[in-house]
């Protein structure tokens, strides 16, 4: 597939439309998975004792948890990964599933408020902008998605401007 | 080598950071084991983060470091310097070049600037990078903000 006008038209149409994805809750389990995962010991994210003698009601989730997690479901069968492992449906709403190569170009996260263990997170995703830019390799497209994670009651945990470049 | 506990003791005020100070540098040293686990918790099925056959395939020498594993390494960074009472508040972060199990990566940091703001808090900006120390290669850069109590 041509990364030209065409392919642009096509994607800029879904500008501005919002996808809500209720992610379920934060589980504490997940917290300290992702803590470990990660090298950290920092106790905010292990003993509960120490994040309620900080203020917090229970341990926290390290900043970018809810950005790093690539699949909030079960995911899909096996027979619906592509050869790289990806899922074959991308769950970047207007992007083509195919003929172009998809790749992350940057993330600005800010961090409203700390999500703690039990907290039910609901994820709003809007593409924001698409723009055809001309590299030394030839044409490409990038695509901006604004993905705001708030709480049951809509207060804003984290927001998150991701690039995706197509070429 | 990966952390420390430096987050419980440190309670950084405001008042003590210029524009200028620099972090403490932290190593991280990422194994195939880590890149499995990341992946597992966070339910990532690319192959280019746990199967090294495919990473050749694709030209790679290794398994590649997970994009947001670079941002986790650059977070702990801020984190560990800011201590408990600190909170990080924004981190805009770019991946320049891949990682592989066996890299030393090196992450620093650099305040920029320094904002007293109200309700008894002021923000602190800073750069950070994430650096290969076999060859230098710049693997990752942020900028970050993180409030601090006055």
């Amino acid at each position: 597939m041509p990364v030209d006008e065409t392919l642009l038209e096509s994607i800029r149409i879904k500008i501005g439309s919002e996808t809500t994805h209720s992610l379920g809750p934060i589980t504490a389990l997940m917290i300290r998975r992702y803590a470990r995962a990660i090298g950290e010991s920092n106790p905010l994210y292990f003993d509960p004792e120490f994040a309620r003698s900080r203020g917090y009601a229970d341990i926290v989730a390290p900043p970018n948890l809810v950005t790093a997690i690539t699949c909030w479901d079960e995911g899909p069968a096996a027979d619906d990964l592509r050869t790289d492992g990806t899922p074959k449906t991308l769950q970047l709403e207007g992007i083509p599933t195919s003929g172009v190569r998809v790749m992350g170009g940057g993330e600005d996260m800010e961090f409203h408020a700390p999500i703690t263990a039990g907290t039910t997170v609901v994820e709003r995703s809007t593409m924001i902008d698409a723009e055809l830019l001309h590299g030394r390799n030839g044409q490409f497209i990038v695509v901006r998605y604004r993905h705001e994670f708030v709480d049951d009651d809509g207060l804003p945990l984290v927001t998150s401007t991701r690039k995706v470049l197509l070429r | 080598m990966s952390s420390s506990t430096t987050a419980t003791s440190r309670d950084l005020r405001f008042g003590a950071v210029h524009v200028g100070d620099r972090l403490p540098e932290m190593r991280h040293a990422p194994t195939r084991l880590q890149l499995f686990r990341y992946s597992a918790v966070t339910w990532n099925t690319h192959r280019i983060h746990f199967d090294p056959d495919y990473a050749a395939h694709e030209g790679y020498p290794d398994v590649l470091v997970q994009s947001h594993l670079h941002g986790a390494f650059l977070v702990t960074l801020c984190t560990e310097w800011m201590g408990a009472s600190g909170r990080l508040t924004r981190l805009e972060v770019s991946v320049r070049r891949y990682a592989v199990p066996g890299d030393v990566l090196v992450c620093a940091g650099e305040v920029t600037g320094v904002e007293q703001v109200e309700e008894g808090h002021g923000l602190v900006h800073l750069n950070v990078t994430e650096t290969r120390e076999s060859d230098n290669t710049v693997c990752a850069i942020a900028t970050a903000t993180i409030a601090l109590p006055l």
